[in-house]
């Protein structure tokens, strides 16, 4: 059962509903917890062991955590001067194993599950044929669901327990919740603990603005899902995994197609898990915000998957950034460089570690190492050429605002968009290389317009219906970007105007989406990470 | 304090109103959209699915006028020849399986047909019985299906697709009853370990075809369960079990798999493709020996110069003809 099933929206989420609310204020997260543990189940009972084991890890470690404080106050308040210095100093190196300790086992289930055959097929290549050792056997292990999401969970819990950014649960099966709340267990978003906490434990009864302003968001995340996203998966496996070489223009179409599928289908589930915690009143945060919006790779990256880039912000790159190797250099650079260069290096020494995980929390591949490390390229080349393309406008006298300019750079921002998703989707690196260089050979603009497109398996029907799909998607982030919060605007105007829109919006799900016969059952993409 | 109450109460009356009004204009454009849309009911076949080409084949001929009415998944294709059937004895017939079908879906399947049809006979195909994927996924499958009974909207929401795109062609068929006469040899050596086990029934699975046997006998229908010659499908323990439920209801049971002297099918020249279905020349064979049985066992009616059945003498001689070309 996955977000856009019927059974999850129609039958899973009412009975959670009404159980929820039939509950004692005080127990309503327990409700929710066995409803998010039977939800995991469905992929597979053994699934459910490893929320338990992590939240065990991170239950032990913050109140290990906690003791230390505890203690180091203690110590304090019957220390003086110099002493106090050396106190602190020395519970920090203490918090600092706990912490480390944590992190590492918790790290290590997702590592051994996720990458070991990777790391193992690797090194077996490194080694060589003429090693005549013994090989490193694939363990064949399976991912459960949602792991990848919740160990950053937990890593990002333990790490504000150690900043003293929050205090630890002392209630078990509350952090068990924070690990495996259903809406979020299989495509995130990563929430932080400190964020999330008061509404997600406060059993506050429902309400009927919540209810119906969750509905309509899920309704409008199945609508990218099931009537945009789905259609376009025909184009992109036809391209991707039929086979067949395709060259030239056919290239572009499966670049361009696959990062409007990921869109569509990411930022939809999103929808569908943002309205079904909005439902009990729980509000999670935005992973998307227009983000082909975006003038420069780094901006693409603080409106693509935003809670996995504030993840990887507040606990890579800060403490990168403030580490003592960084802090050096940022002296050194200031007494003895220029403050460009300086920030330039400084950036690549904290950005470097972010790219690698990114790509490598994608997947186990090559591509998506390649995809990280492209991205920190782009990101560093724009750092550099910063200051060039500021004198030019300087130069020049062109507004930060010129339209002209503005389109300029979102269109080189889109270009940059649609290569990377054309290695990310590659079934290879080698796959994502021949892809790019043959979208220059055999290059005919005619392909897109003399139907070819509908050689692809997907019909002439069911294309329309993804492109003004997808029109109506971008336009409403196009009223997004301007008025934040589009719910309101549509709850501010009258009830048949409203209604209208509610019901056309179901009506279009209903009728116009690619679900039953003719159509294929498409699973998320961000689930199998 | 109470008037905030008496307030609070009648806001909660007015939204839950206002929710049940919207669901009801929700259920209202299903209710109206599934009249107008419902391929079956309004003979538009252009957007009949594939799948369902012989069903909506039998609701499309003419009311209460066929007898025998053939139910199950892909191997009711080549169970029986309905034309020769017509031509050798004037038995009304038509198969009406759909492939993957399963029991909940022929058990709607068999309400729909009963509403324009008043079969003397229901042959239940029994590979069907067997093809349960996981309990939440039947239970799933039944749920989707009742409700695509009641709103078809929703199972032909593509209905739009008619106005937009070219239609295909639909493919000829003869009473559900197409010449498929590829070869495909069954390799796998002896299918037939006896065993005295039972294999078992999935719940729903058995709720529905205790739900399609009741809808028969309610309507005064009889059944007969055929099984037909399937290598690949066939265990003895599926054997039995059916033989145990056929038993226990009185439900006449042929299974083609155990009847090898009878029918005399030929693993090498009579299947379709290496040992799921057969091919025109088993089921030539078989429809042989069921011709005999059913005019040995039932009262069906020789409908032969009955004047609403003169298309069916154009299709015989088509089908004849066709056939000429493999015999």
């Amino acid at each position: 059962m996955t977000y856009n099933d019927y059974v999850y929206f129609l039958m899973f989420l009412p009975v959670s509903l009404i159980v929820y609310q039939l509950l004692n204020q005080k127990i309503r997260y327990i409700s929710l917890l066995i409803f998010s543990l039977a939800f995991i189940s469905l992929f597979g009972t053994s699934s459910i062991i490893f929320p338990f084991v992590i939240a065990t890890i991170i239950y032990i470690t913050s109140h290990m955590l906690e003791r230390q404080k505890s203690l180091c106050k203690v110590a304090l308040k019957q220390a003086d001067g110099e002493q106090k210095k050396r106190i602190k100093s020395r519970f920090t190196k203490k918090k600092r194993i706990i912490l480390a300790f944590g992190i590492v086992l918790t790290l290590s289930m997702l590592i051994i599950l996720k990458y070991f055959d990777f790391f193992a097929k690797a090194i077996n290549h490194i080694r060589g044929a003429a090693y005549t050792g013994e090989k490193i056997s694939m363990l064949h292990l399976i991912t459960p669901i949602g792991i990848s999401f919740y160990t950053l969970q937990a890593i990002g819990y333990m790490a504000d327990v150690y900043w003293d950014k929050t205090s630890a649960e002392k209630n078990y099966f509350k952090l068990l919740l924070f690990l495996c709340f259903f809406p979020t267990v299989m495509e995130g978003p990563i929430c932080s603990y400190a964020n999330i906490k008061s509404k997600l434990f406060s059993g506050e009864p429902l309400k009927s603005d919540n209810l119906a302003n969750g509905s309509i968001r899920i309704v409008w995340g199945l609508f990218k899902k099931i009537v945009v996203a789905d259609r376009l998966y025909v184009i992109v496996t036809a391209l991707f995994d039929s086979g067949q070489s395709y060259s030239g223009a056919y290239i572009i179409i499966a670049a361009i197609s696959y990062t409007i599928q990921l869109y569509m289908e990411f930022s939809g589930c999103m929808d569908i898990v943002i309205g079904s915690g909005w439902l009990f009143g729980i509000k999670l945060p935005e992973n998307f915000r227009q983000p082909f919006l975006s003038k420069n790779a780094s901006e693409f990256w603080r409106r693509w998957h935003i809670t996995l880039g504030v993840w990887l912000k507040t606990y890579i790159f800060y403490p990168v950034s403030m580490s003592a190797p960084v802090k050096k250099w940022n002296q050194f650079g200031k007494e003895k460089l220029n403050k460009h260069v300086t920030m330039i290096v400084m950036s690549a020494l904290a950005l470097f570690p972010v790219w690698i995980c990114n790509g490598l929390w994608h997947g186990a591949g090559w591509n998506y190492i390649f995809y990280g490390m492209y991205y920190f390229v782009i990101i560093m080349l724009e750092l550099i050429l910063e200051p060039v393309g500021k004198n030019i406008t300087d130069t020049f006298k062109i507004s930060e605002n010129n339209k002209l300019i503005s389109f300029f750079k979102t269109f080189k921002t889109w270009i940059i968009i649609f290569i990377g998703e054309l290695f990310f989707r590659a079934n290879s690196l080698a796959q994502g290389f021949d892809m790019f260089f043959a979208m220059f050979r055999d290059f005919h603009l005619s392909t897109f317009t003399d139907g070819s497109i509908f050689s692809l398996g997907l019909s002439r029907a069911d294309f329309l219906v993804a492109v003004f799909g997808a029109i109506i998607v971008f336009a409403v982030g196009i009223i997004r970007e301007r008025h934040e919060n589009i719910l309101e605007i549509i709850s501010g105007k009258r009830l048949y105007i409203r209604w209208t829109i509610y019901i056309s919006l179901i009506l279009a799900v209903i009728i116009f989406g690619a679900y039953g016969a003719g159509y294929m059952e498409v699973d998320f993409i961000y689930a199998n990470f | 304090m109470q008037t905030s109450k008496i307030n609070v109460k009648k806001q909660s009356i007015k939204k839950a109103t206002g929710f049940l009004i919207f669901l009801g204009i929700i259920l209202s454009f299903l209710i109206i959209g599934s009249y107008f849309v419902n391929p079956l009911k309004c003979g538009i076949d252009t957007t009949v699915f594939e799948r369902e080409i012989y069903f909506a084949g039998l609701l499309s001929e003419e009311n209460d006028t066929v007898d025998v009415i053939i139910l199950g998944n892909s191997e009711t294709f080549g169970l029986i020849s309905p034309m020769h059937l017509w031509q050798n004895q004037g038995i009304a017939s038509y198969i009406a399986g759909q492939p993957g079908l399963r029991l909940s879906e022929e058990y709607y399947s068999l309400k729909t047909i009963l509403k324009k049809q008043s079969p003397k006979l229901v042959i239940l195909e029994t590979n069907n019985i067997f093809d349960a994927i996981s309990t939440f996924g039947e239970i799933k499958y039944t749920i989707t299906t009742a409700f695509c009974h009641y709103f078809p909207i929703v199972k032909y929401h593509s209905f739009w697709k008619k106005y937009v795109s070219e239609s295909k062609p639909q493919a000829i068929h003869y009473n559900g009853f197409s010449i498929r006469a590829d070869v495909v040899p069954y390799e796998g050596g002896d299918y037939l370990t006896y065993t005295d086990e039972l294999e078992k029934m999935d719940a729903i699975t058995k709720h529905y075809l205790d739900m399609v046997v009741g809808l028969c006998r309610q309507n005064n229908i009889e059944v007969l369960f055929v099984c037909a010659p399937s290598p690949n499908s066939f265990s003895y323990k599926k054997h039995n079990s059916v033989q145990a439920y056929a038993d226990a209801n009185s439900i006449p049971f042929i299974d083609m798999n155990v009847l090898n002297e009878e029918i005399d099918i030929n693993l090498k020249t009579d299947i379709l493709d290496g040992g799921e279905h057969v091919n025109l020349y088993g089921t030539l064979k078989m429809t042989n020996y069921l011709e005999k049985y059913l005019t040995d066992n039932y009262s069906l009616p020789d409908r032969r110069q009955d004047k609403r059945y003169v298309k069916w003498h154009e299709r015989t001689a088509e089908f004849m003809d066709e056939l000429k070309e493999y015999q």
